[in-house]
C-alpha cells in the first residue's frame, strides 16, 4: 500500500464510501443483520421464499445493468476530460437539459445503469438540470420502453396502443424536462448533491495517484485498466443500495397483495395515487412493468395506468436508495415530491381532458379490452 | 496522529481491496453456475440470459482490472465488510431457496379478482383446430382464449391450489406469466372440477386433460376444465409462462 498524504485522507477519495457517516453505516450493518435473522427465522417458510425469489430476482436482472452503467462511468471518468465534456455540451442550460432530456432516444438506458453514469457526468461538472433530465427520462423516452409497452397493450386497436405508447413517452419527458429545470433553479451550483461526487475528478485522491488523475499523461492500456477500475468501484458503491431497494421491494410484494391495492383503487379519487404507490412498492424495471399494468386494464382508468407507467422509471424503492449515492437527503426528498406532484398534475388532467374524447371504456373496458 | 490515520487507512485500503475481491470471484461464481446449470429460468425470463454473459464478462474484465490497478479506494474497514455483506447478501438468500419457485403463496399475493372469469379476447386461431382432437396448451393461452376453445377437449399443465369457497370437487390449475423477472410475475388460473378421485396436493405439478367449458360455480360463471385425467408430473424446465406463448 502507498503512503497518503493527510490533505488525500482529509479531502476524501471519489469512492469513500457516499454514506461514510456512522449513522449511515450502522444502518446498513443493523439492515444486513436483520435480512440474515430474517433469513435464519423464517427459513423454509413459504412466504421467505416468495420473498427471496423476488429479491433474488429483481438483484439478478438489474445487476448487469448497474455494472454496465459502472463500466460506462468508469470510461467516462478516464477518457473524458472535463474540458472536452464543456467543449462539446451546449452552452445553454435550457437547451442543455432538453438534449438531455431526449438523450434516451439515441442512448437507452434503464433506471438502474444510468444512476452510475449520471454520478460521473455530476462529478464532471454537467449542470444538474442536464444530469437530472437524463436521470429521469433516460429510463422512459427510449425505443426499447416503446416496444415493450406497445406490445403489453397490442391486444387493444392499434390506435389505442399506440396513443399509450406516445402519452407515456411523452409525458416522461415533459416531466423529466420540466423537474430538472425546477431543480436547477432550486438547488444551484453543486448544492444538490453529495460531497463525494461534488469533488472535482481531477483533484480527487482517487487511486492514490491525484498527480496523474488527469488521466491524459497515462498509456492507453493503463488507462482502459484505470476506468475500469473506477467501474468496478462505482458498482460497489452503488450496488449495495440496489441491493438494499430491492430487499425492501421484495418486502413489500410478499406482505401486501395486489388486490388490496385494486380494491383501494375502486375509490375513483384513489385509484390514481394507489397505483403510483404500487409502481413505487413494485421497483419494476420499465421494460417489464407495462405488462403487469396491462394486465389490470379492466379495472382501472387510464390515467391511473399512466401514472404507474410513468412513475415507475424515475422514482420507486429501489432507485430511492440508488439516488443516495448521488444526493444529498434533502435533495431526494424535494426530487420526490416534485416527481410525485408533477405525475399526479399531469396525469389528473389526462383523465379530465383525454378521458372525455377516448371514453373510458376504450382503454378500461373490462370484458373485451 | 497522522500515522495512526495512515495506517488505518492503508489497512482498511487493503481489506477493502480483498473483500472487493471476494465479492466479484462469489458473483462470477454465481452467475456462471446459474447459467451453465440452466437455473436461471427461477428467476428470470429465460431469453434474458445473454445479461448473465454480459455480467459475468463484465465481472471477469472487473476482476483481472482491480488485480491490475493496484491499491484501492480508501475504505475503513468496518465499512468494507459492511458493504461487501450487502453485496453478497442476494447470494446468501439465493443459496438457501434454490431449486423453489413460486407458488400457493405468490398466488394469495397476486391473484385478482376476475382472473378466472371468461374474456372475449381470443389469439388463437381455431382454424388451426381438428374437430375431436384434444389441444395441448398451456394455462396462459387457455386463459386467453375461452371463448374459442369453449367445449373442446385441452390438456395442459400447472400448479394446484385449493380454495375453500369452491365446491367439492373443485381446485384452482394456475402458472405463473413473467415478462422480465419473478418480481414482474402474475397469475394465469383455471377451475378444475375432477371427480374421479382426491383432489391432488396443493403445490404439486400436475397435467390435465378434459372438457373446457363456461359454468356457474359457487356464485359466479367462471371457465372450468371437467378433467377426465389427471397425472402428477415433473416441475417444466420453464417454470414460468411468457406472454410469447399467447
Amino acid at each position: 500500500m502507498t503512503n497518503r498524504s493527510v490533505e488525500d485522507i482529509v479531502h476524501g477519495t471519489a469512492h469513500q464510501d457516499p454514506k461514510g457517516s456512522e449513522f449511515g453505516l450502522g444502518l446498513r450493518a443493523s439492515f444486513l443483520i436483520m435480512a440474515l435473522v430474517l433469513l435464519v427465522t423464517f427459513h423454509g417458510d413459504p412466504g421467505l421464499i416468495t420473498f427471496a425469489l423476488v429479491f433474488v430476482s429483481i438483484v439478478l436482472e438489474a445487476f448487469p445493468f448497474v455494472l454496465l452503467g459502472s463500466m460506462i462511468s468508469g470510461t467516462v471518468e478516464v477518457f473524458l476530460s472535463k474540458d472536452r465534456l464543456a467543449d462539446w455540451l451546449p452552452r445553454d442550460k435550457v437547451v442543455l437539459t432538453l438534449i438531455a432530456a431526449g438523450a434516451g432516444a439515441v442512448f437507452p438506458v434503464c433506471e438502474c445503469a444510468v444512476v452510475p453514469v449520471v454520478r460521473r457526468f455530476l462529478r464532471k461538472g454537467v449542470p444538474l438540470s442536464a444530469a437530472l433530465a437524463y436521470l429521469l427520462a433516460g429510463p422512459i423516452f427510449n425505443p426499447l420502453v416503446g416496444i415493450s409497452t406497445w406490445v403489453a397493450y397490442s391486444s387493444s386497436p392499434l390506435w389505442q396502443s399506440l396513443s399509450i405508447v406516445g402519452i407515456r413517452l411523452f409525458s416522461g419527458f415533459g416531466i423529466a424536462f420540466a423537474i430538472a429545470l425546477i431543480m436547477g433553479r432550486i438547488f444551484p451550483g453543486h448544492a444538490a448533491l453529495l460531497d463525494q461526487v461534488d469533488e472535482p475528478a481531477e483533484s480527487s485522491g482517487c487511486c492514490n495517484r491525484s498527480a496523474i488523475h488527469g488521466h491524459d499523461t497515462v498509456p492507453e492500456k493503463r488507462r482502459f485498466i484505470l476506468a475500469v477500475n473506477h467501474g468496478v468501484e462505482d458498482f460497489l458503491d452503488v450496488g449495495q443500495y440496489l441491493v438494499l431497494g430491492a430487499f425492501v421491494a421484495g418486502l413489500l410484494q410478499t406482505l401486501v397483495s395486489r388486490q388490496v391495492f385494486l380494491n383501494l383503487a375502486d375509490v375513483p379519487l384513489l385509484a390514481m395515487p394507489l397505483m403510483m404507490l404500487m409502481a413505487f412498492v413494485l421497483s419494476l424495471c420499465s421494460e417489464a412493468d407495462a405488462f403487469l399494468v396491462a394486465s389490470f386494464r379492466g379495472a382501472l382508468p387510464l390515467s391511473a395506468q399512466m401514472a404507474f407507467l410513468v412513475l415507475g422509471p424515475m422514482l420507486d424503492l429501489k432507485l430511492i436508495c440508488m439516488y443516495l449515492t448521488v444526493f444529498k437527503k434533502r435533495t431526494i426528498v424535494v426530487l420526490s415530491l416534485l416527481i410525485l406532484l408533477l405525475v399526479f398534475l399531469l396525469m389528473t388532467l389526462l383523465h379530465g381532458v383525454l378521458g372525455s374524447w377516448y371514453g373510458q371504456a376504450a382503454f378500461g373496458g373490462g370484458v373485451g379490452s | 496522529m497522522t500515522k495512526i490515520v495512515q495506517d488505518r487507512v492503508n489497512h482498511g485500503a487493503s481489506t477493502g481491496k480483498g473483500l472487493g475481491f471476494s465479492v466479484l470471484l462469489l458473483w462470477i461464481a454465481v452467475l456462471s453456475f446459474l447459467l451453465i446449470s440452466g437455473k436461471y429460468p427461477l428467476y428470470i425470463l429465460p431469453g434474458l440470459w445473454p445479461l448473465l454473459v454480459v455480467g459475468i464478462i463484465l465481472l471477469m474484465m472487473a476482476f483481472f482490472a482491480y488485480c491490475r490497478a493496484g491499491s484501492g479506494a480508501e475504505s475503513e474497514r468496518r465499512t468494507a465488510w459492511v458493504r461487501s455483506g450487502l453485496l453478497i447478501l442476494p447470494l446468501i438468500y439465493l443459496s438457501s431457496v434454490h431449486g423453489e419457485s413460486l407458488g400457493v403463496h405468490a398466488l394469495n399475493k397476486r391473484m385478482v379478482k376476475g382472473m378466472m372469469d371468461p374474456t372475449l379476447t381470443s389469439t388463437l386461431d381455431p382454424l388451426n383446430f381438428v374437430d375431436g382432437e384434444t389441444l395441448a396448451l398451456d394455462l396462459h393461452q387457455i386463459s386467453g382464449n375461452h371463448q374459442i376453445l369453449s367445449g373442446r377437449s385441452v390438456a395442459t399443465i400447472g400448479q394446484v391450489a385449493h380454495d375453500p369457497s369452491l365446491p367439492g370437487g373443485f381446485f384452482i390449475l394456475f402458472r405463473f406469466v413473467i415478462n422480465c423477472c419473478v418480481a414482474d410475475a402474475r397469475p394465469v388460473a383455471l377451475m378444475v372440477q375432477w371427480n374421479e378421485g382426491d383432489l391432488p396436493q396443493e403445490n404439486d405439478w400436475i397435467e390435465i386433460e378434459g372438457r373446457l367449458i363456461v359454468k356457474p360455480v359457487a356464485d359466479r360463471i367462471a371457465v372450468v376444465i371437467i378433467a377426465d385425467i389427471l397425472k402428477p408430473v415433473e416441475r417444466p424446465r420453464e417454470i414460468y409462462l411468457t406472454d410469447g406463448s399467447l
